[in-house]
């Protein structure tokens, strides 16, 4: 969003000058030009100070604002991101470091249409002040991901980095029940409808594949004639199961 | 050489083995080496810490991972919290897996490394650092473990508190990179357990950590989070160890559990003369510290040591250790890992050695 050349290096300057602090006008601002990959796209970030944050280069430099900046260090979990797939607090990696990740932000997941997650926080925790929301879907969307049905203990054990200052914990793990169970019907939907395809595609292709099942099956036939299995291994060797 | 000279320029330096690594630190002796960075991040968000360079090592695959060698289980430096929460590893060294798993939230946990973990907080002959956080020193510090560093010189192999100052500042020498961790084997249960400042993700008032070992009949336990360091507590230990009916790996007298806790409490050093506590926890009064660290230690023995037949804990163990050696090996080489961990090959349980 903003162009390189317009940041001040004394932005980063803290509020409070601590004792044990350096100097920030006598330091040298080490920069460095970088490239990550945001919600599969590639963000060019051209010097940079490499102390920045993750967080700081996703909200003011590119734009991506529905990382929320809360605490600063790694408390509150408004910020969190995926990396790799993985919940990340944005505000504790070096964006430097975050070169070659594949960073998921908010934004992929909730603009424009929100999906199922944001739709079950919006509906049972819609109450708050909202803040916490954009980081708490990260890490329920990472959470359903590796457990496709949670049980509240491990909601609490997730959700356990998210400070919420306006609601109980039990919204939340109302809203990832219900965010669970409507990935596990459009899972369902979709597996449908991809068995409707396949099968069409199945009986489309099926005389060219029966030939090939041919040929396949003489090659086999020779197996059981060196004497190292039965004859019923002909026709029985995994590639049927696609032809019913 | 060429490769470190090359980088030395550029502010953010990504080195893809130990060597690179070490090129690089002896090329910019001011830079920063990160993994994580998590607990970097903090201090520079808070202006108290200006990197002139990074040097990240989270991509160098030979920090990475946990090695299950026959007497060993060899750490990487940089395998993060998460990792370590894995089965295998809770298996294994299961207070290592519980401290893990206490530390931080998952988001943090998922980039916080083992190595920076116990190299974060204060500097030898620095200021007082924010808060001691090194949760997984007190599993280490219990469980006899040796740290493995690495410079130009070549390796060296000290237990793992001699990586610190007396004062409880992290003493590595420069141009070193602490590689790995060794973890000698103790079949026997293990307990972990920590109090924090909340439920949550918290800074740590106690945190203790006690390991059985039941060929040997030993009980080592270390106490930590009040101080820089955590310290071993060998009085209680020997004392348990005196008190636990090994034949059925059981205690037999139930008094046992809150005269050990007793022990472990009235054994705490007040922080001021192990250094300071920090800002977040300072505040907590000495009562409610010592408090905190009895009912630490009578839950992480009962929890180690319930009544049981020992000879059977023997062999499950033996049999959990020989599975998950295996398995690990498998795993490793299907993922395409390198097989060595980062430790001097003479001296390793492992055949078939990488040269240096």
């Amino acid at each position: 969003m903003s162009e390189p050349g317009v940041h001040e290096p004394g932005v980063h300057e803290p509020d409070v000058h601590e004792p044990g602090a350096p100097d920030p006008s006598a330091v040298e601002w080490a920069t460095a030009g970088y490239e990550l990959t945001i919600n599969g796209t590639a963000q060019p970030v051209a010097d940079a100070w490499i102390g920045e944050s993750l967080l700081f280069v996703l909200r003011e430099r590119l734009g991506f604002t529905a990382v929320k900046d809360g605490c600063g260090e790694g408390e509150c979990g408004a910020c969190t991101i995926l990396m790799d797939g993985q919940p990340t607090a944005a505000c504790l990696v070096p964006a430097a470091a975050a070169t070659g990740r594949a960073i998921e932000t908010p934004e992929l997941h909730a603009v424009p249409q929100p999906d199922p997650v944001a739709r079950a926080l919006a509906a049972h925790a819609g109450a708050g002040c909202g803040f916490c929301l954009p980081g708490i879907g990260m890490e329920v969307r990472a959470l359903l991901e590796r457990n496709a049905k949670p049980s509240a203990a491990a909601i609490r054990e997730a959700l356990s980095g998210h400070r919420c200052r306006c609601l109980p914990p039990e919204r939340f793990i109302a809203s990832v029940d219900e965010a669970a169970n409507a990935l596990a019907r459009e899972r369902a939907q979709a597996q449908a409808q991809a068995e409707a395809l396949t099968q069409t595609e199945l009986d489309a292709q099926a005389q060219p594949l029966r030939e090939s099942q041919v040929m396949t099956s003489v090659n086999f036939a020779r197996v059981p004639a060196q004497g190292t299995g039965p004859d019923r291994q002909v026709g029985d060797h995994g590639q049927t199961g696609i032809l019913r | 050489m060429g490769s470190g000279t090359a980088v030395a320029e550029r502010a953010v330096a990504f080195p893809g083995s130990v060597r690179e690594a070490l090129d690089l630190l002896a090329a910019r002796p001011d830079a920063t080496v990160v993994a994580g960075a998590t607990e970097v991040m903090t201090l520079v968000n808070a202006g108290t810490m200006i990197p002139s360079c990074l040097i990240v090592i989270d991509r160098v695959a030979e920090l990475r991972g946990v090695w299950f060698a026959d007497q060993e289980v060899v750490l990487g430096a940089a395998t993060t919290c998460a990792d370590l929460m894995h089965s295998d590893v809770r298996g294994m060294l299961p207070a290592l897996g519980q401290a893990a798993r206490a530390i931080a939230t998952p988001g943090i946990r998922s980039r916080a490394t083992l190595g920076g973990n116990l190299l974060s907080g204060k500097r030898s002959g620095g200021p007082t650092a924010a808060a001691p956080t090194r949760d997984l020193l007190t599993v280490l510090v219990a469980l006899n473990a040796v740290a493995v560093c690495r410079s130009a010189d070549g390796w060296r192999q000290v237990p793992v508190l001699e990586l610190y100052a007396r004062d409880g500042g992290v003493d590595l020498r420069p141009g070193e990179l602490l590689t790995a961790l060794r973890v000698p084997m103790s079949g026997g249960p293990q307990g972990f357990m920590k109090v924090g400042t909340r439920a949550g993700g918290a800074r740590p008032l106690v945190t203790f950590a006690l390991a059985a070992d039941l060929p040997a009949r030993t009980v080592t336990c270390a106490i930590g989070g009040f101080s820089p360091a955590a310290v071993r507590v060998d009085h209680a230990g020997q004392w348990l160890a005196e008190h636990v009916d090994w034949e059925n790996g059981a205690i037999s007298d139930p008094t046992t559990y809150p005269r050990f806790a007793r022990l472990i409490a009235e054994g705490l050093v007040v922080p001021g003369s192990a250094g300071p506590a920090g800002w977040a926890t300072a505040a907590v009064p000495q009562e409610y510290r010592e408090r905190a660290a009895e009912v630490c230690a009578r839950r992480a023995l009962v929890r180690a040591l319930p009544p049981a037949g020992w000879l059977e804990q023997v062999a499950e163990y033996q049999r959990r250790a020989e599975f998950l050696r295996h398995r690990a090996r498998v795993d490793r080489a299907e993922r395409g890992l390198p097989a060595e961990p980062p430790v001097p090959v003479q001296e390793s349980g492992f055949g078939g050695g990488r040269g240096e």
